[in-house]
């Protein structure tokens, strides 16, 4: 006799329960009981790193474009930047920043390149595909001693 | 000196800023090119939808028309001399 407690285990561990326990139409998954069921996989894939590693390495080489541009830019026409800029500045605060202080993918650990900051998880660390558009937006920076 | 601007992601789903500032580069789908001139303004704006683009730099722009040309086969073939021909080794 199986009771509710031991049907709840199988069912978080992912084992079947035999039908003739389960009351036909009216056996209790987790997706019967609660609606959706969201599976993420516990760990991101060796191929799902490899294309993470892909587009932060093309975010690298659009950031060098967007501000060497703008460099030569002004550069050709003679325009001086700000008070801060120096040769290698555009006087522009967040397209300096994103050049130099944003980490590049070279630079990162694998910690950081395929985790990031979350407030709720164990050890304040999540995996980057539990994130909302993990694939369309940049993960780079988190909190300084997180 | 223009940004070459090539959509690479869809914006489906994403923050309506994202979306404004790709509209306002001028791109409504995947793989468009558009060309945009070097400015303070366009450099910030493709700061925005970094992730969603490929960014290049080059001398002169090209027409839409220019763009498709060069994506085309040349019309007609060539004979290559033996070329069908089996060598086995």
């Amino acid at each position: 006799m199986q009771t509710l407690a031991d049907i709840t285990k199988a069912n978080e561990i992912g084992q079947q329960i035999p039908i003739s326990n389960m009351f036909g139409a009216f056996k209790s998954t987790m997706i019967k009981s609660g609606g959706y069921l969201w599976k993420f996989a516990p760990k991101l894939s060796q191929p799902q790193k490899y294309r993470l590693r892909k587009r932060m390495q093309l975010v690298d080489a659009n950031v060098d474009a967007i501000h060497n541009g703008l460099l030569l830019h002004q550069l050709e026409k003679g325009i001086l930047p700000g008070v801060n800029a120096s040769e290698s500045l555009t006087g522009y605060k967040k397209l300096d920043n994103a050049k130099y202080n944003m980490p590049k993918e070279s630079s990162m650990a694998p910690e950081d390149k395929y985790s990031t900051f979350n407030p709720n998880s164990k050890n304040y660390r999540r995996s980057l595909h539990r994130e909302p558009k993990w694939t369309k937006r940049s993960f780079r920076e988190n909190p300084t001693h997180f | 000196m223009f940004y070459k601007v090539t959509q690479m992601r869809s914006i489906i789903g994403l923050a309506p800023v994202v979306r404004k500032n790709m509209q306002a580069l001028g791109l409504r789908k995947r793989f468009q090119t558009v060309y945009q001139k070097i400015s303070p303004s366009t450099a910030h704006r493709l700061l925005y939808v970094k992730e969603l683009v490929k960014v290049e730099l080059v001398e002169s722009t090209k027409s839409t028309k220019q763009m498709r040309l060069d994506r085309k086969f040349e019309p007609g073939f060539s004979v290559i001399k033996d070329g069908a021909k089996k060598v086995y080794q």
